[in-house]
């Protein structure tokens, strides 16, 4: 009987900490006492995807070894942008990312974090890509899309395999943003709700509306071309 | 919540434990002792005397036993390996079994303890996390189970008392306690029940007599409803000194306070917060676009990075704010760098403390 509650308990260990990096605690310690968590709240939420451009041709140029070895560089770089500005990984899709900011804990500044996320992803892809340049391995190139909006957060899933994620038309939005960087040729494309939570430190560019599968309305998006440092206040209102 | 052996954590402090005969001698004037974790916090005094004040048991409406359960839930919860530790050795000491400390750090529900103690526990969670904020349903639960209102003040001052010290140990860093080895030692488990009444006598001695005191300065309303406890006049105490210090600037204080009420949506330390910099010159303007965009033209550079990381002692990995605290480094003296920490803790402490207004409020 002890041996039993002690294999137990390593069990709901392991389960613990599976599920501590990834998801709230309350979400945890609901799974561990019934098993399942029907916890589901409704919240504002900002949600980035991230894909590489061209990766089919870049995965049949490489043999698997370096594929896999490029690829998980890249998706270490691109997730410690991430998490260090408070983003939560929510899932990895083959060779993109889904990434969200005020999901796991109130962020009232999440859309500024996701988008200095995204500029600090431009630069970590530069640098790596300079990297890969030694390798004689071509560049890789990324696009971003980046929306914000009310999801339903919850541990969805059967009990042979669940996670803890955000589902809603947001969703889907922000991977349509995503797939516009395409079509204009940039790298980082916001929605309107993004832009809105931004100040004039920040050099966007408008795009003209385009329609997207799943939406009645067309879409505004604005790309980010950078972020200027804050001019050095004196403290007074006077810059130096 | 993490286990004691999964919490990672910096293998070196922040700063370096130092010697300082004279606050030696005044820290064990306050608790009859010197706390461990002093010796790093002498260069800012407030923070070392605050942490003397914290150490002496003076609950007047709870029990040890509920003020020490309510500490290791804490500090689980907030992933403070120097004080999950601490207060696992206690609860040893104090008689509680290997086998009932994992139960309760596996699930609260599964445990032995009454109906009244799980349910204190599962509400000092809440306070702790803040992310939503204990309702006043919350509150009127606990009156429903038998407690008094001074007891439920009481228990959320043990609560928040303890994600103070929790933050302030864990941005620094701090190693294990070396009371956490002694349980051990053959002797000292021989010797445990002895041991257990000993220090629970140290703890509980001398109940000092509160001078009578003033409630005037920052968070005045808050201190207020502690007045029945030995608390409200420690409370006082602590909040004058740290604001008092003259290490960082009391704009610097306030704009911590703002940016942790902000995050925890409180608006007593909004308000008081937004007073003082108001004081400074800081517009209407300046106040919005620091709520909306966390700058404005009024900011300077240093207070980006203060500001930067005030957010992120609300909630955190410990690893994680132990390296930011580390590149505050680049900015800030090392005096400084331990104030920030220890203002940005007793910030988050006072965020969550307000919680008691709604609940007296509404009881009236």
């Amino acid at each position: 009987m002890e041996k039993s509650i002690d294999f137990h308990s390593m069990e709901l260990e392991k389960l613990q900490r599976a599920f501590q990096r990834f998801a709230p605690n309350k979400i945890v310690e609901e799974i561990i006492d019934r098993g399942i968590s029907i916890h589901g709240e409704k919240r504002e939420v900002t949600i980035l995807f991230v894909d590489i451009l061209g990766f089919t041709s870049l995965s049949e140029r490489l043999p698997p070894e370096r594929l896999v070895k490029v690829l998980n560089g890249y998706f270490e770089r691109m997730t410690q942008a991430i998490v260090s500005h408070r983003g939560h990984i929510s899932k990895f899709i083959g060779d993109g990312i889904m990434a969200t900011f005020g999901s796991t804990e109130t962020n009232p500044w999440q859309a500024l974090d996701a988008v200095w996320a995204a500029l600090a992803m431009r630069k970590r892809l530069r640098e790596y890509n300079r990297e890969l340049a030694e390798q004689r391995i071509p560049p890789l190139s990324i696009g971003i899309g980046i929306h914000k909006g009310m999801v339903i957060a919850g541990v969805f899933g059967s009990t042979e395999r669940m996670e803890y994620t955000v589902v809603g038309d947001v969703v889907n939005t922000a991977s349509r943003i995503e797939g516009l960087t395409r079509n204009f040729k940039t790298d980082i494309l916001i929605s309107e709700s993004v832009r809105d939570s931004l100040d004039d430190r920040f050099e966007v560019e408008a795009f003209p509306p385009v329609a997207v599968k799943g939406k009645a309305e067309k879409i505004k998006t604005w790309t980010v071309k950078k972020f200027h440092e804050k001019k050095i206040g004196r403290g007074d209102g006077s810059f130096q | 919540m993490m286990k004691l052996e999964d919490i990672e954590w910096c293998p070196t402090p922040l700063v370096k434990p130092i010697k300082n005969p004279d606050m030696e001698k005044e820290i064990k004037e306050i608790s009859g002792m010197v706390p461990f974790a002093a010796s790093y916090l002498y260069s800012v005094p407030w923070m070392a005397q605050t942490l003397a004040i914290l150490q002496k048991r003076e609950l007047r409406f709870i029990s040890d036993k509920l003020s020490e359960l309510i500490g290791l839930v804490v500090s689980m919860d907030n992933s403070c390996r120097y004080c999950y530790g601490a207060n696992r050795a206690f609860l040893k000491l104090s008689g509680m079994k290997e086998r009932e400390i994992r139960q309760l750090e596996e699930d609260i529900n599964k445990t032995n303890l009454s109906e009244k103690e799980k349910y204190v526990l599962t509400f000092a969670q809440k306070i702790s996390r803040s992310d939503p904020r204990p309702s006043y349903q919350d509150f009127k639960h606990l009156e429903r189970i038998g407690f008094s209102k001074n007891e439920i003040i009481e228990i959320v001052y043990e609560t928040t008392k303890s994600l103070f010290i929790n933050r302030v140990t864990t941005m620094l860093a701090l190693p294990p306690d070396p009371f956490e080895s002694l349980m051990s030692n053959r002797w000292v488990q021989l010797l445990r029940p002895v041991l257990s009444l000993g220090m629970r006598m140290f703890m509980n001695r001398r109940k000092s007599s509160i001078p009578s005191w003033t409630n005037e300065g920052p968070g005045k309303e808050i201190v207020e409803l502690l007045r029945e406890l030995p608390a409200g006049y420690r409370m006082r105490s602590i909040l004058d000194s740290s604001w008092n210090s003259m290490i960082l600037s009391k704009r610097s204080k306030a704009l911590i306070s703002y940016i942790i009420a902000q995050t925890l949506s409180c608006e007593f330390c909004g308000s008081e917060s937004v007073r003082y910099l108001r004081f400074e010159d800081f517009s209407d303007e300046d106040l919005s676009k620091l709520s909306k965009y966390l700058t404005c033209d009024r900011l300077m550079e240093t207070e980006v990075v203060l500001i930067d990381f005030a957010r992120d002692t609300v909630r955190y990995k410990p690893v994680y704010i132990q390296n930011k605290a580390r590149g505050l480094t680049e900015h800030f003296s090392n005096e400084e760098v331990l104030e920030i920490c220890g203002c940005a803790a007793l910030a988050n402490w006072m965020a969550r403390l307000t919680i008691l207004s709604q609940y007296i409020a509404g009881s009236e």
